[in-house]
């Protein structure tokens, strides 16, 4: 480090054939730019055809040389002088009057590397940062100034320098003058230092509305920027940012969205209550997304938004790429990078911040823009807009967003659903749409709730199944004596080869679900090979045309369940869901009900056969995602077919009985049904459009195959429709049954 | 121009490892002595050639302030290449490179390649950081390996190419969905997929054909 230091020193000695000091050679070429000012009067000179610009690069870096020789934490003679003669004044009104023409660019870049280049704390000095902070009120004034970059630049240098030494944000906030007396002396008197500068401004006692309670408290409208917490204070450059981030130069656009992160993601609290309250920024936010919604294609092809991507800051499309893909992409892609840098936002910003823009994009986006188009009547209109709002659910992850879209889709409601409710209105009419005459529209619904079950946010399974579980009202209590008969049977069933898949199960079951008790039902291997077993044999043999066509594919079911479930199981660690099935008091009812969640997918379930492939799909898409999620109350009630439960109580399994009965009369009726079933299959695996591994079923795939034109109206439709919703129903058993094993054995693992 | 692929790249590092002259050198051949802070992120790209391929590299090069670190990772989400740069003359650089590693695996997609590189190899002189040190980390993650000077040019290209070549030979591989552009891939014009279909206007249009 030394060596560097003295070869510097080295050069720049050899560099000063007079050997002028630092200082004289400074004071020289400040001299030589104010004496253009004394003699040029009037001359309208450009600035480059002047040596202005050359004077000031060289009082930079003699000021870098004086810090690199100086000793740690002193001002040297330049930067004495520099701070004493108030020469930054000086330069911001030069700068201002942007005399000689160009004189603006020169003094903001020369702020530019002052700031950026020296390491010493230089802001915190009065005269430093008033001056600073003009020069920032003077950025972004003029809508595409030829300053716009170097404008810019130093915004965020000033943004970054204020983000590593957050108590410098208290020189940028003015309080108005009626109250601020008080601390605009106290501010300027002298640099506070770091550890105090920032509690002395919130603590200060007669600014009232300054005071964090109040503020919170009443933080009701974010679309009126001057609330009623607004005390008029001035954070300027929040202002200046938010003017830039407008420009039509992307660069400069996306630097200030920058600055504004830095900003918004302050730790001060005053920082953060004057954004919040004081400035436009949570109204303009919300308003530019709006903006960009207004201006969605109206129509659309579902892989189209399925899959568009845009990231913030990285996707910028031109027009003609437009025309390359499809009409309107390049709206459906600044719609999209928007909501993810306001969702980025968020996710980084101060806490009080996130809560607020949120809010703000739940009250004037969604509720205002988005129930409306999704509530429409047009079925072609809500289509569309639920298809947007499944599209931004999978963009949005930060916690406060995604918690504002979970709340305006689902309400606020925790304690468990009755029979018949209709609020709120747009979670019940989705539910109710699940089932539309209009396939796709009940298709797109099923996909959004498809989404919403992906979401890391425990008040969707809460608020859609949970809350009617958590009473154990499903289960029928049994008397404790038949706990021996269990016991017995297990033992009679750990003497069978437990592989044994293939035959005569089915009589098992139905001895089974009459027997088995279990009140805290002890987590045997047997069990779960049962389970597994239970739902294999669904269906009869000849039915299964996997078999057939290739290898039955469960392998592959038990690793995609593996995985899957490893990765909701991070998901749901943190909200500690018991790991026993339990009875909670107060979502205990007189008589179960499942809710109007679970009622609508499992009568779905039970019209599979008459619902189109890709209904099918999705739906059982939808309960597999339930069927995976470790909450042992919904596991029992999905997956347990020898659940003893209550009368009137409908499971999973016990629906999946009366489909497969159904199917078995189909079989008595059509002795070729298994060959037709294994053509069907053919022909599913030849529109399959994945490559790794020819399956009609596969998840990565459902969509896709959903889109498939098909023609309708044809002879033997419904037959046809039948056969896949067979071949759906053979799949969903092997899915199902791997997700209970691969379930159980985590189970069976768990250190506990 | 046109290309048949296009990759997105981001570099990262400390501050001052010479993340903005390795970009400078490869686009613009040039060599920048004053060390100006990168202030937010600046952009860069070029084309390059491979398999007979046109493929244009677009390159963001991030601010490597502490206090940047937090809206960098917003830029990892949509990368299909990164570079990773620590300074052969600085050992802070090197020990750092852990907590890089962990925040790019942590927020970009898990194919993204990372190259790693020990950047300004022309001052051999000043060396803090031995070659073999870099080549062991590079093994123990998985990540490519080289050195280079901004400065003389030395392995520029080969660095920014050797991973576009990577990323090519991943795509070959099929391990890149190519039609999700979330991947920091896009294809080129001439691969444009399918034309939209209006969708709201019901089953019916799709029925067409009929027969
Ligand atoms: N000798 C030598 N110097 C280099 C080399 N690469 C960069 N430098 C110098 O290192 C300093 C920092 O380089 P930059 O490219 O600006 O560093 P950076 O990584 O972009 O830094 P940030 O933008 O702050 O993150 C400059 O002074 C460069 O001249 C190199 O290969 N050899
Ligand atoms: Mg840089």
């Amino acid at each position: 480090m030394f060596s560097k230091f003295s070869n510097i020193l080295h050069n720049a000695v050899e560099a000063l054939a007079p050997q002028l000091s630092l200082k004289e050679e400074f004071v020289h070429h400040w001299k030589s730019v104010t004496a253009f000012f004394m003699d040029n009067k009037g001359q309208k000179l450009p600035i480059d055809q002047t040596q202005i610009p050359e004077h000031l690069e060289q009082m930079v870096v003699l000021l870098k040389e004086e810090e690199l020789n100086a000793e740690l934490d002193s001002t040297g003679p330049c930067m004495e002088y520099l701070l004493q003669h108030k020469l930054l004044d000086t330069l911001y009104s030069l700068g201002r009057t942007d005399h000689p023409p160009g004189m603006k660019q020169i003094v903001l870049q020369f702020f530019t590397k002052l700031l950026s280049r020296l390491k010493q704390p230089i802001l915190a000095h009065v005269s430093v940062h008033r001056a600073v902070n003009r020069l920032v009120k003077a950025c972004g004034e003029v809508q595409a100034a030829p300053t716009e970059s170097e404008e810019i630049q130093f915004l965020c240098t000033v943004c970054s320098l204020i983000k590593s030494t957050p108590y410098l944000v208290n020189f940028f906030i003015e309080v108005p003058k009626l109250n601020s007396d008080a601390r605009i002396t106290s501010l300027t008197k002298d640099a506070p230092r770091p550890e105090t500068g920032a509690g002395h401004m919130t603590q200060s006692a007669d600014i009232p509305a300054n005071s964090p309670d109040t503020c919170t408290t009443h933080s009701t409208s974010p679309n009126t920027a001057n609330g009623p917490c607004s005390t008029g204070r001035n954070f300027s450059p929040m202002n200046s940012l938010l003017s830039l981030s407008h420009s039509a130069d992307s660069r400069v656009a996306v630097k200030a969205c920058e600055g504004l992160m830095l900003c918004s993601s302050l730790p001060e609290e005053t920082a953060a209550l004057c954004i919040i309250h004081d400035t436009r920024f949570c109204t303009e936010m919300t308003q530019r997304l709006i903006e960009a919604y207004l201006k969605l294609p109206a129509f659309i092809s579902p892989a189209d938004l399925e899959n568009a991507e845009a990231k913030w800051g990285l996707d910028v499309i031109t027009e003609s790429e437009d025309h390359k893909t499809f009409l309107g992409k390049r709206h459906l892609v600044s719609f999209l990078s928007w909501l993810d840098y306001c969702d980025q936002l968020i996710s980084i910003a101060n806490p009080m911040v996130a809560k607020s823009l949120a809010k703000s994009i739940r009250e004037l986006f969604l509720n205002v823009i988005m129930e409306p188009s999704v509530l429409q009547a047009s079925e072609a209109g809500a289509t569309l807009a639920t298809a947007y709002l499944n599209r931004c659910l999978r963009t949005v992850c930060s916690p406060e967003l995604l918690s504002e879209f979970c709340f305006f889709i689902l309400g606020h409601e925790r304690l468990p659903e009755q029979i018949g409710e209709t609020t709120p209105e747009i979670r019940h009419r989705l539910i109710e749409r699940c089932n539309h005459l209009s396939e796709e529209l009940s298709l797109v619904t099923l996909k959004l709730f498809d989404t919403l079950l992906q979401k890391d946010d425990e008040h969707i399974m809460h608020n859609l199944v949970l809350r009617n579980l958590l009473g154990r009202n499903y289960y029928k209590v049994t008397p404790v004596v038949s706990e021996e008969v269990n016991s017995a049977q297990d033992k009679e069933d750990n003497s069978k080869t437990p592989n044994d898949t293939s035959q005569g199960k089915e009589d098992n079951i139905k001895q089974d679900s009459k027997e088995k008790p279990s009140l805290n039902r002890s987590s045997s291997r047997t069990e779960v090979h049962k389970i597994v077993n239970c739902f294999l044999a669904l269906l009869p043999e000849q039915l299964k045309s996997s078999y057939q066509t290739a290898d039955s594919g469960y392998d592959m079911y038990l690793r995609d369940a593996h995985k899957q479930f490893r990765h909701i199981c991070e998901m749901t660690d943190p909200w500690s869901w018991p790991k026993e099935p339990v009875v909670i008091k107060r979502f205990v009812v007189d008589d179960f009900y499942e809710g109007a969640f679970l009622r609508m997918l499992l009568d779905k379930m039970s019209h599979l056969l008459e619902q189109s492939y890709p209904v099918n799909l999705q739906l059982t898409s939808v309960v597999a995602r339930l069927a995976l999620l470790p909450h042992p109350n919904l596991t029992e009630y999905l997956l347990d077919p020898f659940l003893p439960v209550t009368d009137g109580t409908r499971t999973l399994f016990a629906v999946f009985q009366k489909l497969s009965s159904e199917i078995r009369n189909k079989l008595h009726a059509q002795s070729d049904l298994s060959q037709q079933l294994v053509n069907v299959r053919r022909q599913l695996m030849g529109t399959s459009t994945n490559l790794h591994r020819k399956n009609p079923y596969r998840k990565t795939t459902r969509y896709q195959i959903s889109l498939r034109p098909r023609p309708k109206f044809c002879q033997g439709y419904e037959d046809q429709n039948q056969l896949e919703a067979i071949i759906v129903m053979e799949e969903f058993c092997k899915e199902l049954s791997a997700i209970a094993f691969v379930k159980h054995h985590s189970e069976v693992n768990r250190p506990s | 121009m046109s290309y048949a692929y296009l990759f997105k790249y981001i570099i990262i590092g400390d501050t001052g490892v010479g993340k903005s002259c390795l970009l400078l050198q490869f686009t613009d051949k040039r060599f920048q002595p004053v060390h100006d802070l990168t202030i937010g992120v600046e952009f860069g790209a070029r084309m390059i050639t491979i398999d007979g391929k046109q493929i244009k590299l677009q390159i963001w090069d991030t601010a490597g302030q502490e206090s940047f670190r937090s809206i960098t990772r917003s830029y990892y989400r949509g990368a299909a290449g990164a570079l990773l740069v620590y300074d052969i003359t600085r050992r802070d650089t090197f020990n750092h490179l852990t907590t890089w590693l962990e925040d790019a695996r942590q927020h970009s997609n898990s194919n993204m390649v990372i190259m790693l590189i020990g950047n300004k190899s022309d001052l051999e002189a000043r060396r803090d950081v031995k070659k073999e040190e870099g080549e062991a980390f590079a093994r123990e993650h998985g990540l490519i390996f080289m050195e280079t000077s901004a400065k003389t040019a030395a392995n520029v290209e080969e660095a920014f190419i050797n991973t576009a070549k990577e990323i090519y030979q991943k795509i070959q591989d099929g391990v890149f969905d190519i039609n999700n552009e979330a991947n920091g891939i896009k294809i080129g014009p001439q691969h444009s997929p399918s034309p939209s279909l209006p969708s709201s206007s019901g089953g019916g249009a799709q029925g067409s054909g009929c027969c």
